[in-house]
């Protein structure tokens, strides 16, 4: 496969919902190692974007490229994707290592053993044994984060990562994502903040369409 | 094969201990089941053999609702925690998570409710030989049910109206099983054989094992698009 082909590509996306147009026209590239930060106002569509891209939503024009390949749904993707979203996917009932141990066993991540260490990595072992309904907004987003680190995947696609957290939690994830480039991984967020990472950050930015 | 496996036992794992922890989600429906069946004696009076004559009937329609019961927060914590798209989008087979899912729910709902039967059918005074038979009938049954069940669940999960719009799509598929099941418990207790009806649920329940689990992988897919 040749070198320029790897990475996600979007063609001239276009996506309704309904009746409306989200976003038309959408054309850009994440090779390795990049990260690529989607801005835009609350309902300009970067959630659907985000969904569009891991396969979950068909485009109504255009199309998605996965190393070269044309995505036409999730199962193309899955196996080298982290889709964190709104909701993080945690069980409430369960506690944070039970969670995580069932994310690792589904992904079937070789890192199955690293629960613990992914869990003091972004801080939290302290509540690590508590139910997930016991915790504040905050802990539960760093518990989703410790996902990262447990399920070996080279896309990340990340929906608001620095929601709730602490400064000390944003300065992990901003390392995270470093790191994460670094070994030539590729990492889509969505979100308001900014973040200061080392590595170049490239934009897509979405308008609102009313 | 062995992947299969290891992630229909993780998901029975996972849910089974939700469960457990969550209790009223196992619990509720077996109350509702046993207070049910114990409601037809009151109505019915003494009239001396029309409660055994009945008996099945009342055992299988209350085990009927009570599995209905049950069948929607099957997946309405994974839809509203987000695990769908991580069931969809991880490298586990949907289909798999799917059969996962379908087993749980007899695990949850299913097992006990087998389970409490055996002192409800002492409580409306079946012979052995006619209990023996409605076990049977039930574990089949109860089976096909969930299998069946969980696909239009996760087809209505998180609908406003989910619950009973759940009830109205499942309860015509259940009465294949309603009849032949009702009927192999009362041949029994007419002391007529009941190979046929057990063959034919059996029949059922192969059908739903093979064919519900990609209507609910599916459905799983459509929820999330």
């Amino acid at each position: 496969m040749k070198t320029f082909e790897r990475g996600l590509k979007a063609c001239n996306l276009r996506v309704e919902r309904g009746d409306a147009v989200v976003f038309e026209d959408l054309s850009f590239a994440c090779p390795p190692g990049t990260i690529t930060h989607l801005k835009g106002e609350n309902g300009s569509g970067k959630t659907t974007l985000l969904r569009t891209l891991a396969g979950l939503v068909q485009p109504a024009n255009g199309q998605v490229f996965w190393n070269g390949e044309v995505l036409s749904g999730p199962n193309s993707i899955k196996t080298e994707l982290v889709f964190i979203g709104h909701q993080n996917g945690l069980n409430s009932e369960l506690n944070a290592l039970e969670n995580l141990q069932f994310i690792a066993g589904l992904t079937q991540s070789t890192k199955i053993h690293d629960v613990k260490a992914a869990l003091r990595r972004v801080n939290a072992e302290k509540f690590g044994s508590k139910p997930i309904r016991y915790l504040s907004v905050g802990q539960r987003q760093r518990i989703a984060l410790a996902r990262l680190l447990i399920q070996d995947a080279t896309l990340w696609m990340l929906d608001e990562p620095f929601t709730a957290v602490d400064t000390d939690t944003k300065r992990t994830i901003e390392c995270l994502l470093e790191e994460h480039v670094a070994t030539a991984g590729i990492v889509l967020l969505a979100t308001h903040q900014e973040f200061s990472t080392q590595d170049k950050v490239e934009y897509v930015i979405l308008r609102n369409k009313q | 094969m062995t992947r299969y496996v290891s992630t229909i036992r993780l998901v029975i794992t996972r849910d089974v201990l939700r469960a457990a922890r969550s209790q009223t989600e196992a619990l509720h429906p077996l109350i509702f089941f046993a207070l049910c069946v114990l409601l037809f004696p009151f109505a019915i009076g003494s009239d001396e053999g029309l409660l055994e004559r009945i008996a099945p009937g009342i055992l299988w329609v209350s085990a009927l609702l009570s599995a209905t019961l049950s069948l929607e927060q099957l997946f309405r914590s994974d839809y509203q925690d987000g695990s769908f798209e991580l069931f969809v989008l991880s490298k586990a087979s949907t289909l798999a998570i799917s059969l996962g899912k379908s087993l749980t729910h007899w695990f949850i709902s299913g097992l006990p409710i087998l389970l409490m039967s055996i002192p409800l059918c002492l409580v409306l005074e079946l012979n052995w030989a006619t209990t023996q038979v409605f076990l049977a009938s039930l574990f089949a049954g109860t089976l096909t049910m969930s299998f069946i069940g969980a696909a239009v669940s996760a087809l209505t999960v998180g609908l406003r109206g989910g619950g009973l719009l759940l009830a109205m799509l499942i309860l015509p598929l259940y009465i294949p099983v309603l009849i032949f099941g009702s009927a192999a418990a009362s041949n029994a207790a007419q002391g007529l054989p009941a190979a046929a009806e057990l063959y034919f649920l059996t029949g059922l329940l192969i059908l739903a094992v093979t064919l519900a689990p990609w209507a609910t992988a599916a459905a799983l897919k459509i929820r999330l698009s």
